[in-house]
């Protein structure tokens, strides 16, 4: 039976789709509506561009204060030799030239929600109609004692690419054969839930060419991880996993898990006092939303931002949505495609409510590519939709991890993990 | 009120522009889906790599036969499987038409 609800949003729905196929916001007129957005990760930029794809009169300012994007995805792959931070950086040139949006590289410091404004480092002001807020992750530094942002500049997290990354890659260059390598890796819900895991594995590939005697420790808060078993075949296959001379050791430590690091030492310590230095220490710590989120008054008592799903508005502030790590959008996880999926779905919210159209009824999908070796790729999939109670829910029947029957899929899934990364990198940037 | 599903077709093939959809009204459209397809293959021929297949003006009864076979595991897959199980074959059907008429 076709209710007058569903016959409003069938019908509003058909001409939506005819009006979105070529919305053009009034662009004579002075009041443009103007969509700010803050953060140019995988969610700002496909927030950003999407939403001119949708409209052509809609005026778009993103705000990041780097000048390039270093991407997370892939940045793993450099570990093991396959990549540079060179082939993971983009700017933002192709949004400005191609996609008319404005760029504008600074910090925001604060936004006044009740007067619709951003307020800039460098002391602008800027009005908006609907806020996008991207912001990413920042870390719960109080959770290890003696891990900050300072420490951090010796002892690498490497969650955020970049600096980062090169740090932590020399300091695995340098480290001599036999050497140990401790990985923290962080408690739920955290950027990347394979993240963790494909390092060890990108490191492991490193080391049995180079440093054969080494081994890699992973201590972890968590009883299990996104495609454990798919990792630990392939741990057993390439790193003799399980074995006396495994490359990589996971450790679960949910009852115990570390508290302090002593930094000159790189020693972590456990509740109960069991203490594991490394020669190379990763602490990957736990997660919440990225600061302007906390400053803004954007997030709840679980340190994320509650949304409502169908629009990612949040529910704390009309007016302003968000999107990516820094949101909750559960089932999703916290990943690049699922922020570009979010901000897809969250650039035709924007683009209804300021045409005053129906909303689109919204789908979206995460996929999840890690590499074990360069010719051993797994991932992990999904779709979504909305449930007649406003919720994302898992499409019954997709989605899943690499069939294992099939060895095939795990040389293709390592091309396909190339290939995905080059056309999200497009999708998102140019 | 339940409308007879015969009744719904009649209304539509007369054309009394009552936009009723013989399906779940939950139906995604396929300019949604499209849009997710693009976060792994290419949107606009841009990507130098683009490595897996463009999607865009492939013959839609093709592509449409394609994204069915994938749903069905009648061809074999890596992750298209996994994913075309996510939608109802009219939304793939959809979806296919309209990539095809994308420049």
């Amino acid at each position: 039976m076709l209710s007058r609800r569903n016959f409003i949003k069938a019908s509003a729905g058909s001409a939506g789709l005819l009006l979105s196929a070529c919305n053009k916001s009034n662009i004579n007129s002075k009041h443009s509506p103007h969509v700010v957005i803050i953060g140019g990760g995988f969610g700002g930029a496909t927030a950003a561009k999407y939403i001119r794809m949708l409209d052509a009169g809609i005026k778009i300012t993103l705000i990041e204060p780097n000048a390039n994007y270093i991407t997370c995805p892939a940045s793993n792959w450099i570990y093991g030799g396959l990549t540079s931070l060179k082939a993971l950086t983009f700017n933002y040139q192709s949004l400005s030239n191609n996609h008319e949006i404005n760029v504008i590289a600074d910090y925001v410091t604060s936004i006044e929600a009740d007067k619709h404004t951003v307020i800039l480092f460098e002391g602008d002001k800027i009005r908006y109609d609907r806020l996008i807020v991207s912001p990413g992750i920042d870390f719960r530094w109080e959770t290890i004692d003696g891990y900050n942002k300072e420490t951090a500049k010796s002892i690498p997290h490497a969650w955020k690419a970049g600096e980062q990354t090169i740090l932590l890659n020399k300091q695995l260059q340098n480290m001599r054969d036999g050497g140990t390598i401790v990985i923290c890796a962080p408690p739920n819900p955290f950027r990347c839930p394979p993240g963790p895991y494909e390092r060890a594995s990108m490191m492991a590939y490193y080391l049995k060419k180079h440093k054969p005697r080494s081994k890699i420790i992973i201590l972890d808060p968590k009883t299990s991880f996104s495609k454990q078993s798919l990792f630990t075949a392939g741990w057993k296959k390439h790193y003799q996993y399980a074995t006396q001379n495994s490359l990589i050791e996971w450790h679960s430590i949910p009852d115990n898990p570390v508290i302090s690091v002593d930094i000159n030492n790189k020693t972590v310590e456990t509740d109960f006092g069991d203490k594991f230095k490394a020669d190379v220490l990763n602490i990957i710590p736990a997660q919440k939303a990225g600061s302007i989120a906390h400053k803004s008054g954007l997030t709840d008592a679980s340190g994320w931002c509650p949304v409502t799903p169908h629009t990612s508005e949040s529910t704390l502030h009309p007016d302003i949505h968000v999107i990516g790590d820094a949101s909750i959008q559960t089932p999703m996880p916290k990943s690049a495609f699922a922020a570009s999926s979010e901000a897809k779905i969250c650039a035709f919210a924007v683009v209804n409510l300021l045409n005053g159209q129906e909303l689109i009824e919204p789908s979206w999908i995460n996929t999840c590519y890690s590499l074990i070796t360069p010719t051993h790729g797994i991932s992990i999939a999904m779709v979504y939709k909305l449930s007649r109670q406003g919720n994302i829910v898992k499409v019954k029947g997709s989605g899943g991890v690499t069939s294992s029957s099939n060895f095939d899929s795990f040389y293709l899934e390592s091309r396909h993990a190339r290939y995905w990364y080059d056309n999200i990198t497009n999708d998102s940037f140019i | 009120m339940k409308i007879n599903p015969i009744t719904i077709r009649l209304l539509i093939s007369l054309n009394l522009g009552l936009f009723i959809l013989p399906v779940s009204a939950t139906e995604v459209s396929a300019k949604v889906i499209a849009f997710s397809c693009y976060g792994c293959h290419d949107s606009d021929g841009t990507s130098k790599k683009p490595g897996l297949p463009k999607l865009k003006a492939k013959p839609a009864n093709e592509l449409g036969k394609k994204l069915l076979d994938f749903k069905y595991d009648r061809t074999s897959s890596t992750i298209m499987g996994r994913i075309t199980k996510g939608y109802t074959d009219t939304e793939l059907k959809a979806v296919a038409q309209y990539l095809s008429q994308l420049k």
